[in-house]
């Protein structure tokens, strides 16, 4: 019996008998969208299911109350009230909803509500289906759900689904590998094999004609078929195979049943279709979007490193990119973390000079005259608390002007706040803080609205207000909101040592907000253009990430808004290089066992964690290149795969200090044995050789984060596969569907990591079937290391990064190739990987998956990188003033 | 959109909460002394328990009677099992094992050995091995560090009527790590793909369990909280009424205002329990550790003094029915490379000062049969870690409960986050088990040596020592995890239970 349990839970609120809300004739049974005929009890006995039989049923069920089978519970009496549990046409005296409702006391009952207090309410979904079907009769009518009147026996298909769910769906279930998902064989009827067109996949009677009976016996040879038999791992025992061939023989009957919902997986969408316009009218659905945790902290002005950091505000891990939100609203594990940080929000603005200053100290607070009252009277009066609260709505939290009820709440809870003050003698510091956390708490604060402003035209969109407009734009481009305060940085910030202006970040973006104007398309996509990025020696745009100004001097000049570079970290995956283990991540290059490798291995931890030193770490030097190449903006895709540019730290700057061993041969990563200068950024740019290194899938970083800790492990097959998923657009299954030990064999240390894949792998045709995805494209980065480094040896042999490529989705690519540069060429060189490119661009910066239904703005988005001469800023501009964006819808979904 | 007449949430929101807390008469009670639970609590070492400090002399001998070769003096030697049946060792020499001793009485303290297991042989290959196989220790999956596959546990503990009964916290995670985290998401999830973040700041923790009472430096921020989460309901309440959207993004604040509702009630119920004590009657007092601003333990930055100071967090919280699910992690994850352990490599001259736990253990090099000064040092840091769940063992031996004390009813397990070794394959994770013979477990001395893990057959797997959990805490727990079809039998094990 397993429950989930929280704390009390409540199902519904007062706020829903609002006229707003859609209004319930208790006496009328309701039609909703998901539920089936009220005289159908399936959906009742599902929400017992759901609720209730975790107690309510087996062999002694609690309260000697089976709730399994509703039919059962009519005319039944309550042990707890005079009182039927369920009285046909009447809910209102049907005891058992009056439990489930929670006014059985009223009723004369006894105990808790069900279910009870610390369990899950029944979803109101589910109460509704229960008193529908109570007033519709409570009647389980034939030839509804019950299986028993269809005259189907349902015993064999579950016997056979068993089997099935043991041996296939770990591969055929919810991924679908090969487009064929087994969980519903109910599914299955009248389904034609991929394989073998001419057969069905089950053809009800004859086991001989059905090719799913053909794999699994491994007779689908003869049949005409291919591929291996099924399950890959191993045959189905005898008896299993008899149970299935027997089920078909009979008939291969199943009751019919919906298919599972699966994961929406866009991968499967044809990629061609997916640019191609129809030119009807476009629009995303309406939504609320909560922040996460590096924009909660960037926002308010933290460094990355400060407490503040730490917060549990991080997209699921299962989302694609840190951007997707979907269902992500605020569960209680994750609200209590935040309680904790929740605080540090609006530290700025709890007093003129905070006493946790420095950078914490935001500007308006510090700078505005008119706040001041609230920081030094005693007490401040309603308009001083008025513009307070506005100024730091504004500014502080909501990056919008407030309502005028989100206004009035506020007011009076800092009302009651200030006589608190007075009784329990609060500082005014502390009372403020009380204040700025309860509005960070709002949905104003934690929630950006992409909601619409409630009209509708006649295609059934809502456009974007001009203020959520704004604020999408300014978190397409940066982790902080417009209008979000600048940090103190003494002698560093533009504008009296902060970092913005006092109208906080993106002004001009704020002013096209207000004044209407953003509703231009060529001001939207000039205003985002204008924040994207650009070059600035002074790297403003870095201020929390450091806290040292000697840092900015190992810095390019070249810089990105927060938000483009994460989308780069993101996308290459390299976010976790800080925390990857390497073996000896000078083996096998030419300085494996030479002089300088205890200095290699300082040097390479420096790399990762920037301890010593004030050079960049590895993953700004990734960061600073792709800055460039953007900033550039020609031929973005085409330079972030072939560059030979790329910016190092500088090696001279430490030299002959105490720290020299950890600074000296930070350039050794890429195989260069030059001094990287100090005396300014360009000092830093180095052009590698043209057969060492290209591109970003040649940096140290991105090898070393698809890399293994051992530089004979498996490398390859993380490098294929981020090709396969994030180059090509196709999914490979995830490690949770992996059920066989995913290990090499243990090696006595002579084999090349090459030997050790083909052996361990190559040879299994149950690894292959992921495998086959992964490791050809991965094979060809075997010139380079696990941590990154060029092989100079490799166990004996040449560095060896042949291969052949042979399941490309474009033709194309389908050739041999030298090595990794010959492959990252070509793949620069691919219409389909620029067109995954352009999809994965999407994915990011609108925060979701693609459908079909966007086919028109991924066009425009392609037409404009392309007519930009491979622009990526083009590209955003394009979808950021595309109706896709602008425009919303409210449509229900599953 | 369907709505309903007022129901839970309204019927709450009319309540004076003071009245309501009252009227869950469970949630009234004062703490846990004296009634007895389900407790389970898991200490997890990041990067390798091995199994020769584990081994007793007298499982040593009773493996080489079937063994291929001797195990006397190895660090790991599950490849050399020869047995094919559990190998039941009799109670009465655990404490020869190099890590066990702290079990032992020293005069003054119980002999926790009587109250104790020992099983060896248990494999997770499905976690993947390395350095640390993060969820997948907990979860039995193939987890990577940033995504967990299924749901660890402490997780599914938590979620146990009967486990959880009437305490406020569902779970208390803490721990501690070689960097500045205050939050580690890399050893327990809720859900394939959701962590559960362990906290790492023993600050933070002290203050979140422990800010409701009274005289706490938390007292003043815990009263605030109750007022802004009020704010907040409301706030929620009244975009609900405005709400545009569909009923899927709706549902994001329908989930943000349980939340509330839920961390609310959680106040009410921790008022309760403070409102219950009587300074002027010690028996009602609360078993809260000595404050941070005093107690060394809290400010030293010491790891050890970290692990130790969170490992009292959670015995206060388990004995004062704040929660009866707890994990203290240690070093898990990607935190466990520059672990320092001052405190135990000063009596091991032969290994460098200062070394951090992942140089120890590569300097001790990857030889099983191989025993040197680094590896006496690895043994005594888990020598260090078994110490401190003694300590947190006595603590709640000390209490009476039911027909015994609050270690019966607690299980309380240690082990590794990636099985036997440094570079591990994950197959074999020693496991000690302190305390719950009132739950069902046979924790009475003994040491139960299962087939190695390269017995397809006969080997048993750590999802097993799960499901025996998930039995002792009054369910049926017959599968757990990820492994589908490498999954060796079903379970419990029979040897425990």
């Amino acid at each position: 019996m397993t429950l989930l349990l929280l704390a009390l839970l409540a199902c519904d609120d007062a706020a829903k008998d609002t006229p707003t809300a859609v209004d319930v004739d208790p006496d009328t049974a309701l039609d909703t969208a998901d539920s089936a005929s009220p005289a159908d009890c399936g959906p009742v006995r599902e929400a017992f299911a759901t609720s209730c039989t975790s107690c309510h049923s087996g062999a002694e069920p609690l309260g000697d109350l089976d709730l399994t089978d509703p039919s059962t519970l009519v005319g039944l009496a309550s042990a707890q009230a005079p009182l039927d549990l369920v009285a046909p046409f009447e809910p209102d005296d049907s005891y058992l909803w009056l439990k489930i409702e929670d006014t059985h006391g009223t009723a004369g009952g006894s105990g808790d509500a069900m279910p009870p207090p610390g369990l899950p309410a029944m979803p109101d979904g589910d109460q509704l289906a229960v008193r529908d079907w109570i007033e519709a009769g409570a009647e389980c009518a034939p030839g509804t759900q019950d299986t028993s009147d269809t005259g189907v026996d349902d015993s064999a298909c579950q016997e056979v689904q068993d089997v099935i769910d043991t041996h296939c769906t770990s591969c055929h279930g919810i991924s679908a590998l090969g487009g064929l998902d087994l969980r519903v064989l109910a599914t299955l009827e009248g389904r034609l094999s991929d394989q073998v067109p001419a057969l069905q996949l089950l053809a009800p009677g004859d086991r001989a004609t059905s090719y799913l009976w053909h794999k699994v016996e491994g007779t689908h040879g003869s049949v005409g078929g291919s591929g291996q038999a099924m399950p890959p791992s191993g045959s189905i025992d005898t008896a299993a195979l008899d149970t299935i061939g027997q089920w078909i023989d009979d008939g291969a009957s199943c009751a019919p049943q919906d298919p599972l919902d699966g994961e929406y997986d866009p991968n499967e969408l044809d990629q061609d279709s997916l640019f191609v316009c129809d030119g009807l009218p476009s629009s995303s659905q309406a939504r609320l979007v909560r922040l996460d945790d590096v924009e909660w902290r960037s926002t308010i002005g933290q460094k990355y490193n400060a407490p503040a950091a730490s917060n549990p505000l991080g997209a699921p891990s299962t989302a694609r990119f840190s951007t997707y939100q979907q269902d992500v609203g605020m569960d209680p594990a994750t609200l209590d973390l935040y309680l904790n940080v929740a605080h540090y929000a609006g530290g700025g603005w709890t007093a003129q000079y905070p006493e946790d200053g420095g950078y914490s100290r935001q500007h308006q607070p510090q700078a505005d005259a008119d706040l001041r009252c609230m920081f030094n009277d005693s007490p401040p009066d309603t308009a001083c608390i008025d513009t307070y609260l506005t100024a730091f709505l504004e500014g502080g939290a909501y990056y919008r002007p407030p309502t005028a009820d989100e206004l009035a709440r506020l007011r009076t809870f800092t009302l009651e706040a200030l006589d608190l003050e007075a009784t329990e003698g609060w500082t005014r510091q502390e009372t403020l803080s009380h204040v700025t956390s309860a509005a960070w708490l709002s949905t104003g604060a934690l929630f950006k609205s992409e909601l619409g402003d409630g009209t509708f035209d006649a295609d059934g969109r809502t456009r974007l207000t001009d203020w959520e407009h704004a604020r999408l734009i300014s978190n397409m481009l940066s982790d902080r909101a417009l209008g979000s305060q600048g940090v103190f940085r003494w002698g560093l910030g533009p504008y009296g040592s902060y970092t913005q202006p006092i109208e906080g970040s993106m002004p001009d973006l704020q002013t096209a907000a207000a004044d209407g104007t953003l509703q231009d398309p060529l001001v939207a996509g000039a205003l985002l253009r204008q924040y994207a990025g650009g070059v600035d020696p002074l790297r403003v745009d870095s201020y929390l990430d450091w806290g040292d100004e000697r840092r900015l001097e190992g810095r390019a000049e070249e810089w990105l808004a927060s938000r483009i570079d994460r989308f780069f970290a993101e996308y290459f995956q390299v976010e976790d290089f800080p925390i990857v283990f390497k073996d000896r991540p000078e083996a096998t290059s030419a300085y494996d066992g030479g002089p300088d490798v205890y200095s290699i291995n300082n040097s390479y931890g420096n790399l990762q964690d920037g301890y010593y030193g004030h050079e960049t770490t590895l993953l700004q030097q990734f960061e600073d290149t792709i800055a460039r190449i953007v900033t550039d903006d020609q031929d973005v895709l085409k330079e972030l795969l072939t560059t030979r540019t790329f910016f190092l730290a500088s090696t001279t700057r430490d030299a002959g200090s105490s720290i020299e061993s950890s600074t000296l041969n930070t350039a050794k990563p890429y195989g260069y044995d030059g001094d990287v200068g100090d005396s300014s950024p360009a000092d830093r740019w180095v052009t590698l050789p043209g057969d060492e290194r290209a591109g970003m899938l040649t940096h140290p970083a991105w090898l070393a984060t698809h890399g293994d800790a051992f530089e004979d492990g498996p490398s390859m097959v993380a490098r294929g596969h981020w090709i396969r998923e994030h180059l090509f657009c196709e999914t490979v299954p995830g490690l949770e569907f992996v059920t066989v030990p995913a290990l090499l064999e243990p090696t006595d240390g002579t084999k090349t990591a090459r030997v050790r894949v083909e052996e361990s792998i190559e040879g299994r045709a149950e690894c292959m079937v992921c495998h086959q995805d992964m490791n050809s494209l991965g094979r060809a980065f075997e010139t380079y290391n696990h941590a990154g480094f060029l092989r100079a040896d490799d166990h004996g042999s040449a560095p060896d990064g042949s291969t052949t490529v042979d399941n490309a989705p474009d033709a194309a690519l389908n050739r041999s190739y030298a090595d990794a540069i010959d492959l990252t060429e070509a793949l620069a060189d691919s219409p389909h990987v620029k067109r995954c490119f352009v999809r994965q661009t999407f994915r990011f910066f609108a925060g979701r998956d693609e459908t079909e239904a966007d086919a028109c703005a991924l066009t425009a988005m392609e037409q404009a990188y392309d007519d930009g001469g491979g622009s990526f800023i083009a590209m955003l501009e394009a979808l950021a003033t595309h109706d896709t964006t602008v425009y919303r819808h409210v449509i229900e979904e599953n | 959109m369907p709505t309903l007449p007022v129901t839970r949430r309204g019927f709450l929101a009319a309540l004076s909460l003071g009245a309501g807390a009252g009227l869950l008469s469970p949630m009234a009670r004062a703490f846990a002394k004296g009634v007895p639970a389900r407790r389970f609590v898991i200490v997890l070492e990041g990067n390798a328990v091995e199994p020769g400090a584990l081994t007793s002399a007298a499982a040593v001998a009773d493996i080489d009677a079937q063994a291929t070769s001797s195990v006397a003096g190895r660090r790991w030697s599950y490849n050399l099992y020869g047995h094919t049946s559990p190998i039941e060792v009799a109670a009465g020499d655990m404490g020869t094992a190099t890590a066990l001793d702290p079990l032992l009485s020293d005069g003054s303290t119980t002999d926790l050995t009587t109250k104790a297991a020992v099983l060896l042989g248990l494999s997770n290959r499905i976690a993947g091995g390395g350095h640390s196989c993060h969820f997948g220790a907990l979860s039995c999956s193939r987890s990577t560090p940033s995504r967990p596959a299924g749901q660890t546990i402490d997780a599914w503990l938590a979620e146990q009527v009967a486990v959880r009964g009437s305490t406020p916290f569902d779970a208390v995670r803490v721990g501690v790590g070689d960097r500045t985290d205050i939050l580690a998401n890399d050893s327990c999830a809720f859900a394939i793909g959701r962590s559960a973040p362990v906290t790492l700041d023993p600050v933070l923790a002290y203050s979140n369990l422990f800010g409701f009472l009274p005289d706490s430096a938390g007292a003043t921020s815990f009263g605030r909280r109750t007022l802004q989460l009020d704010f907040a309901i409301d706030d929620v309440n009244a975009s609900l009424a405005s709400f545009g959207g569909n009923s899927r993004e709706r549902a994001k604040l329908e989930a943000y205002i349980d939340s509330l509702l839920v961390i609310r009630q959680r106040q009410d119920d921790l008022s309760a329990i403070a409102d219950a004590i009587d300074p002027n009657d010690p028996s009602t007092a609360f078993p809260a550790p000595e404050d941070p601003s005093t107690n060394p333990l809290f400010g030293t930055g010491d790891h050890f003094d970290i692990l130790e100071a969170q490992v009292d967090n959670v015995a206060a919280a388990l004995l004062g029915g704040l929660t009866n699910v707890a994990v203290v992690t240690s070093g898990t994850g990607g935190q466990f490379g520059y672990m320092d352990y001052a405190r135990v490599l000063q009596n091991h001259p032969g290994v460098p000062s200062g070394l951090e736990r992942h140089d120890l253990h590569h300097n001790s090099g990857g030889d099983a049969a191989a025993i040197n000064d680094y590896v006496a040092a690895i043994h005594d840091v888990s020598r260090e870690h078994v110490r401190l769940v003694a300590k947190l063992a006595r603590a709640l031996d000390a209490v009476p409960e039911g027909n015994g004390t609050m270690l019966d009813h607690t299980a309380i397990l240690y082990l590794s986050d990636n099985g036997e070794q440094h570079h591990s394959s994950a197959s074999e994770w020693p496991c000690l088990l302190l305390g719950g013979s009132e739950l069902g477990l046979r924790t009475d001395g003994r040491t139960i040596v299962y087939p190695g893990a390269d017995d397809p057959t006969n080997n048993r797997q750590l999802s097993n020592l799960f499901n025996t959990l998930g039995h002792a805490a009054g369910g049926v727990l017959d599968d757990f995890g990820q492994e589908g079809e490498t999954r060796i039998a079903t379970g419990p094990l029979s040897e425990l239970l």
